[in-house]
């Protein structure tokens, strides 16, 4: 009978031991503190260890010091992320890329003269690389002005201190909804891919796709998406 | 392999005509050592290429953030110098640091730093002096008015910036707010009443003398005229003759203490609940001013060092607190799903 009570003991020690979780790191701009937006994640996702970043330079130097499971972003950051695959894109009204504007005051820019012009951003990816990501989409050198959260928008445009923002239209009528500024915009005909997620290892997929799935619309909708399409 | 083989014969020609007099196996281990030596070089190389930025900065964890937004992601680019400053510290200190670095451009984080660099200036009349960028001090506009060569982003957080944070978060309409100021202030003010009128707010201001010997009762009565205009709330700024323990007594909390409105304050300290009095606390980001800094610093690169005509800048990011006792107490609604977008929630 030992040998019973040896695979007995075997077997608990198995399960009582912790089992490691998966890493998710979450870099998305959004109105929503970052602590606010960890503790619905980790909330819905009680199996995933969730860290949330307020700005791309604390989630870059993460993701190099101590690289996660899985990364949740904007698709121009998971570009950008080495060794990651994204498995998951974001969806909103059926499509994975959104629709982005230049948001001026008063008058709409003029495409034409856009090399001359100062134009607000968050940053998404550092100085250099996010000047030319940006220049890459309009075809042209464009003199940046970056800002840490998407809320810092607004003041560039109240106080002069761009020409105009380049932002996703979905967060042009957020920004319209908070300001009495005669916000103008001007269609651009450029698409960025919406908040995606992306994994190192494959071992993680199907936790981080169950945890994805179980995000309620409230957080989805902070996130910019409805849905979750698996690759 | 043709290349190949031609490319080993031309690395033995190489190597043989630096180290001639070597022999096999000396001339590996020099080959070797200066494979792993070079590439060093060559980064020290790069390193001293970096422009320096040199940062006068006084001491404390505000100012510590701000140096950290401000070199966060400009090191690669820059070679940073950090030289702390205090009240003791003399203009020479700064000289020499001037002299032994000679930085492309100059940050000075704080007042005590602005002072120092100011005095240097005077001291060097005739010397061409970088581009520098001043912050995180108080009335900024007034030190930069001396400097040469210098631009500043403003600590004080505009009114609109803050009002419209708070708007966001209430039930009810911002139309009109009010706000109490020294004559000094007067410029200030009417700024950010313009500011104001283009978000459709209504900055509605009540002026006192700079110097009064019965200032407590001319603020009270300063307080009860802007309620008696039916203001939607009120904003208060840091001015230290206004808002000192003794006015905080007899003025501030017997009047606004009693009033039902939203108060935004400038300073963490006055959301204090027991005093029933600050609501929102709308103060600066110091990181996110210190990256608005070296977003300055990037364009300056760009723009070959020069400052040009180049303006003052409003501080774009701040950190937002709200004492929802204070609110609940005085009967004002919010939105409880926007408190997400608060960085504190004092319960």
């Amino acid at each position: 009978m030992k040998w019973k009570h040896f695979l007995s003991l075997g077997l608990c020690s198995i399960l009582a031991a912790p089992v490691a979780a998966e890493d998710l790191y979450v870099f998305v701009p959004t109105d929503v503190r970052a602590k606010a937006m960890q503790q619905d994640i980790s909330a819905v996702c009680p199996d995933v260890s969730v860290t949330v970043f307020g700005r791309g330079k604390d989630f870059r130097a993460q993701v190099k010091k101590a690289p996660p499971d899985a990364i949740l972003s904007l698709l121009p950051v998971i570009d950008r992320s080495n060794n990651y695959d994204t498995v998951m894109r974001g969806v909103a009204n059926g499509l994975t890329e959104e629709e982005y504007v230049l948001v001026s005051v008063d008058r709409a820019l003029d495409l034409g003269q856009i090399a001359s012009k100062k134009i607000g951003v968050v940053d998404l990816l550092g100085r250099k690389p996010m000047g030319e990501f940006v220049s890459q989409l309009f075809q042209a050198d464009i003199k940046l002005k970056r800002v840490t959260k998407q809320e810092d928008l607004l003041p560039l445009l109240t106080f002069g201190s761009v020409d105009g923002i380049f932002v996703s239209e979905r967060l042009y009528r957020q920004i319209k909804n908070r300001s009495n500024l005669n916000l103008v915009s001007t269609s651009l005909n450029i698409k960025v891919g919406l908040v995606s997620a992306a994994l190192a290892s494959k071992g993680a997929k199907e936790k981080i796709v169950s945890c994805l799935k179980k995000f309620d619309a409230k957080l989805n909708g902070t996130l910019g998406v409805d849905q979750w399409r698996v690759l | 392999m043709a290349s190949s083989v031609n490319t080993q014969k031309d690395y033995k020609r190489f190597w043989a005509a630096f180290v001639p007099n070597m022999s096999k196996l000396r001339q590996l281990l020099f080959i070797v050592l200066s494979l792993l030596v070079l590439p060093n070089i060559a980064l020290a190389q790069d390193d001293d290429d970096k422009p320096t930025a040199l940062i006068f900065t006084a001491q404390g964890q505000a100012f510590n953030e701000v140096v950290a937004g401000i070199t966060g992601d400009l090191e690669e680019e820059l070679s940073f110098e950090t030289y702390m400053v205090g009240k003791s510290s003399k203009v020479s200190e700064i000289e020499e640091q001037m002299k032994k670095l000679k930085p492309k451009v100059v940050i000075l984080v704080e007042n005590v730093s602005i002072n120092l660099y100011t005095k240097y200036q005077k001291k060097n009349p005739d010397a061409e002096f970088p581009p520098a960028i001043a912050l995180a001090a108080l009335f900024v506009d007034r030190y930069l008015a001396k400097l040469k060569n210098a631009t500043g982003i403003r600590y004080e957080i505009p009114a609109v910036t803050s009002i419209v944070n708070m708007r966001g978060l209430l039930s009810k309409e911002v139309k009109k707010v009010g706000v109490v100021h020294r004559k000094w202030t007067a410029g200030m003010v009417a700024e950010n009443a313009r500011y104001c009128a283009r978000e459709g707010i209504e900055l509605i201001s009540y002026e006192l003398p700079n110097k009064d010997s019965s200032m407590d009762k001319k603020l009270t009565k300063g307080l009860k005229t802007l309620i008696d205009k039916d203001v939607d709330a009120l904003w208060i700024l840091n001015d230290n003759s206004l808002l000192n323990p003794q006015m905080f007594r007899s003025s501030w909390l017997p009047v606004v203490g009693k009033a039902d409105l939203p108060v935004i304050v400038g300073v963490r300290p006055f959301l204090n609940t027991k005093w029933n009095f600050g609501s929102f606390a709308i103060v600066p980001d110091h990181y996110a001013l210190g990256v608005q800094a070296a977003s300055i610093i990037g364009e300056l690169m760009d723009d070959d060092w020069e400052i040009g005509d180049r303006d003052i800048e409003q501080p774009v990011s701040v950190k937002k607190v709200v004492n929802i006792s204070v609110l609940d107490s005085k009967d004002v609604k919010y939105r409880k799903d926007k408190l997400s977008q608060m960085d504190e929630v004092v319960q």
